[in-house]
């Protein structure tokens, strides 16, 4: 017969072993506690005095919430003041300059795209009370909030989502894994400190172009450019990628009651794939079209996506700066076609 | 409410003050209460059939130990048997039954609409059902009188640590705990928060991370190549490994904590040299209530050849459609019911014929006394071959379909080149697979000396400073790399 009762190497008796006393324990749990608190501060004045060890998503994350603060945004004159929000497909895919200097000398264009994270709505709201006013906001796709938790700050939802909640009570966490990369990347740049100062060139040239950022790290690719034949497995060359448009959704309500108090209009604008990354979408985006036909402020212009040649990706997902100067060419043209001819 | 979330945390840190500040005699009470709100966090509707489940067994058993005639008795555990089954029946396979027959009716030109009830399965309901059986035959077959006091059967069916996803204990060692509410220790506290430490890192560091990457790939297999499909199966062996073995981790150590001794449920399953040894170290809670409750009643081993082959055959299906309502769990436990099998042939040959015999024996066990280089060679096939059986079980297991798991057996015969860009659109970024890789190798090294040499992690936990060290090491790999979220248990969905 197989014992099955409780032997194992946590129970089974450890020899001549002292004997655990609840005084031993207690004070092994409290200089536990010290231990653990001591850590707790030092990873955490750490994280704060290296802030260009953080990984670039999080440091955009940071710059963006500053750009957002800027009451001088765009210059008194400008007629067209475009503010663009997404992932990071529209960080490293919209290039404010080219963009402006494509739609005309008065114009101007702001990228507020933050990584990992389409939802804007706070950060749009910033911008919008400290006195930035565009006149446009492109986005990509419409805000889908995973959950309902998302949309509320309580103490209860935050209380409910452990992914919160650590964040909350290890605001360092990433800072590790952060360090981690930082230290592998640093082999390329030649020291930690010449890593350092490349980092902090990186968000200081983010600033100039406008928020525009192009995603270096994740290219492991010759000249930044995906090779020729890339494909992955998980794409799907036959489907056309469609956008979830929901209306009735919480957050894009509280776009609209924005975007009627502050006098704006939304765009939605393509997006770009790989070839085979899905089919080619049709010309007009008929059923995104379709769900907003009631909503005057929003307009769907062109394609869901467009394909982009593979020489125009740093990577699968997100186009390098070629790319990105042909995408927001594009984007110009179309926006100048629709848009400004409606004005 | 998950093991892996701070709103259990924060249950549990309330729950061990008022249990610690309660008299003795009614922390019973509490345990009930507590382990009927863990419950109904899921979905208070579920506790109704708990409830139902406890109530029905609880006076089937009274009636089978009071009852003076056989037809009686035979007459409760009847009602036991039918109503449990039935229930656990129509939540878990009533569907996959209707959907079969529409399937066999469609096959002889009967098309028939498709039928479904759509009932939602409730969370840890085949776990509670064979441990409240399990009670009711105990009762029946008088190893167990049946328990008079409702409070301790209660307690029994619904004792929160273990009640979703075990392990399956049984009345004879758990109601005698409840009764003497024997006090907790310093050595149990620190042992038992060892073992919930330990399973939340098994869990979250190394499940939860491995996920991504294995739902990915086994959602679409036929877009992924050999190389790819290889490794999301050996991944799945430790996800599947670390999330049930961890769940069982926590669900002891929080017991131990308040005094009461759960079965071991895992002993490093991956250490086995063969498929007979793999399956004394998983699941071994299931295992043996198979053992005792179904394979012993067929006959067990002491019976004929062809009926001992049959009775392999039947525990292994059973086991196997335990697990789900899918034909891939049913192949899946008649792979290892047919392997057993062919084990024993070997096994038997060898004895029987002597150049089977000049050959070797079966390996022994990996141990920290198995160290001859015979030995160590006969161990190490064993222990490959024992992976390679239970790897081809694991994709028939996690498959979605039997078409799938035919697709990846076959894709290994063709092993392409993998990317990259692959694994971190699947989850696994360089960062994470670096964690992954390390917290692997932790775990294989401390399992290894679970294994082998328990009396150095013995006197290594002899002294106060290496544990304590130990517990913050673990207490921020857990809290920095460790994958938060809502990440259920594998096993819930059984």
């Amino acid at each position: 017969m197989l014992d099955t009762r409780v032997k194992d190497w946590t129970t089974e008796p450890h020899g001549a072993a002292v004997e655990l006393t609840y005084s031993t324990l207690w004070r092994t749990f409290g200089v536990f506690l010290i231990l653990a608190a001591a850590i707790w501060l030092s990873l955490y004045a750490i994280s704060k005095s290296f802030p260009f060890v953080q990984n670039g998503a999080t440091a955009i994350a940071e710059e963006k919430q500053i750009l957002a603060l800027n009451p001088h945004m765009f210059a008194p004159g400008d007629k067209i003041r475009v503010i663009a929000f997404g992932n990071s497909k529209t960080l490293a895919g919209f290039r404010p300059s080219v963009f402006s200097s494509q739609v005309g000398s008065e114009s101007s264009a702001e990228n507020l795209a933050i990584p990992g994270d389409s939802r804007f709505l706070d950060l749009l709201e910033t911008a919008l009370t400290h006195g930035a006013a565009p006149t446009h906001v492109f986005l990509q796709t419409l805000p889908l909030p995973e959950d309902e938790a998302d949309r509320s700050q309580s103490p209860w939802n935050y209380f409910l989502d452990n992914k919160k909640m650590v964040k909350l009570l290890f605001p360092f966490r990433p800072f590790i894994r952060d360090a981690i990369i930082f230290a592998f990347e640093s082999r390329s740049a030649g020291s930690l400190t010449a890593q350092y100062r490349s980092n902090a060139s990186q968000i200081e040239k983010m600033r100039e172009e406008r928020g525009y950022y192009f995603i270096k790290s994740q290219s492991h690719y010759a000249g930044d450019r995906l090779p020729d034949g890339y494909s992955l497995p998980t794409d799907t060359p036959n489907k056309v990628a469609t956008r979830n448009v929901d209306t009735n959704d919480p957050y894009f309500q509280r776009l609209m009651r924005l975007a009627d108090q502050y006098d704006f209009q939304i765009v939605l604008i393509p997006t770009a794939y790989r070839p085979g990354e899905f089919a080619e979408a049709p010309p007009i985006d008929a059923e995104s079209v379709k769900a907003l036909k009631s909503f005057p402020r929003v307009h769907v212009v062109g394609p869901a996506y467009w394909i982009y040649d593979l020489a125009e990706f740093s990577d699968p997902v997100h186009l390098n700066m070629h790319g990105a100067e042909r995408y927001s060419k594009q984007l110009a043209a179309l926006f100048q076609g629709q848009i400004a001819a409606r004005r | 409410m998950l093991f892996n979330s701070f709103q259990f945390f924060v249950f549990f840190s309330t729950f061990l003050v008022l249990y610690f500040s309660t008299p003795r005699g009614a922390r019973p009470v509490l345990l009930l209460i507590a382990s009927y709100i863990f419950y109904a966090g899921w979905r208070p509707s579920f506790l109704i059939l708990l409830l139902f489940t406890t109530f029905v067994d609880y006076f089937s058993a009274l009636a089978i130990d009071t009852a003076k005639s056989a037809v009686v008795r035979r007459a409760a555990l009847f009602t036991s048997l039918t109503i449990n089954f039935g229930l656990l029946g129509t939540f878990k396979y009533l569907d996959f039954l209707l959907s079969n027959i529409v399937g066999a009716a469609g096959f002889f030109g009967v098309e028939l609409p498709p039928l479904a009830l759509n009932l939602i399965l409730p969370v840890g309901i085949s776990f509670y059902t064979f441990q409240s059986v399990g009670y009711t035959l105990d009762v029946y077959n008088r190893r167990f009188p049946a328990e008079r006091n409702l409070l301790y059967y209660a307690v029994y069916v619904a004792f929160f640590p273990q009640l979703v996803a075990g392990p399956i204990e049984r009345a004879s060692h758990m109601i005698a705990q409840y009764k003497a509410q024997r006090p907790t220790s310093p050595e149990r506290i620190a042992t038992g928060l060892w073992l919930v430490g330990w399973g939340l890192f098994k869990k979250m560091c190394i499940a939860d991370i491995a996920a991504p990457f294995v739902n990915g790939v086994f959602t679409n297999p036929t877009s992924f190549n050999g190389s790819y499909t290889f490794i999301a199966v050996f991944l799945f062996a430790l996800q599947i490994y670390c999330d049930f073995s961890g769940y069982s981790d926590i669900a002891i150590g929080i017991a131990r904590i308040m005094g009461i001794d759960l079965m071991i449920n895992f002993r490093q399953p991956y250490f086995a040299t063969s498929l007979t040894d793999f399956w004394r170290r998983w699941h071994i809670s299931l295992s043996t209530w198979f053992r005792d409750y179904l394979y012993v009643p067929l006959g067990g081993n002491r019976t004929t050849r062809p009926a001992w082959v049959r009775n392999m055959l039947v525990v292994f299906g059973v086991s196997g459609l335990w697990h789900g309502a899918n034909w891939t769990f049913l192949i899946w436990g008649l792979w290892h019911g047919t392997a057993l099998v062919l084990e024993d042939v070997v096994r038997r040959s060898r004895r029987l014929s002597p150049v089977a015999a000049a050959v070797g024996a079966a390996p022994a066990p990996l141990t920290a006394t198995n160290v001859s280089s015979a030995g160590l060679a006969g161990a190490a096939a064993g222990l490959v071959y024992t992976l390679a059986a239970v790897l081809i079980g694991w994709v028939f297991f996690r498959a979605r379909s039997f078409h799938d798991a035919i697709y990846i057996l076959k894709s290994w015969t063709h092993f392409g080149p993998v990317s990259y860009g692959t694994f971190k659109i699947l989850g696994l970024s360089s960062v994470e697979l670096l964690l992954l890789v390390s917290h692997i190798i932790v775990l294989v090294i401390v399992d290894g000396l679970i294994a082998n040499r328990p009396g150095l992690l013995r006197s290594a936990r002899a002294g106060w400073i290496l544990p304590m060290f130990g517990a913050l090491v673990l207490f921020y790999d857990i809290m920095l790399f460790g994958a938060f979220g809502s990440n259920d248990f594998i096993y819930f969905q059984f």
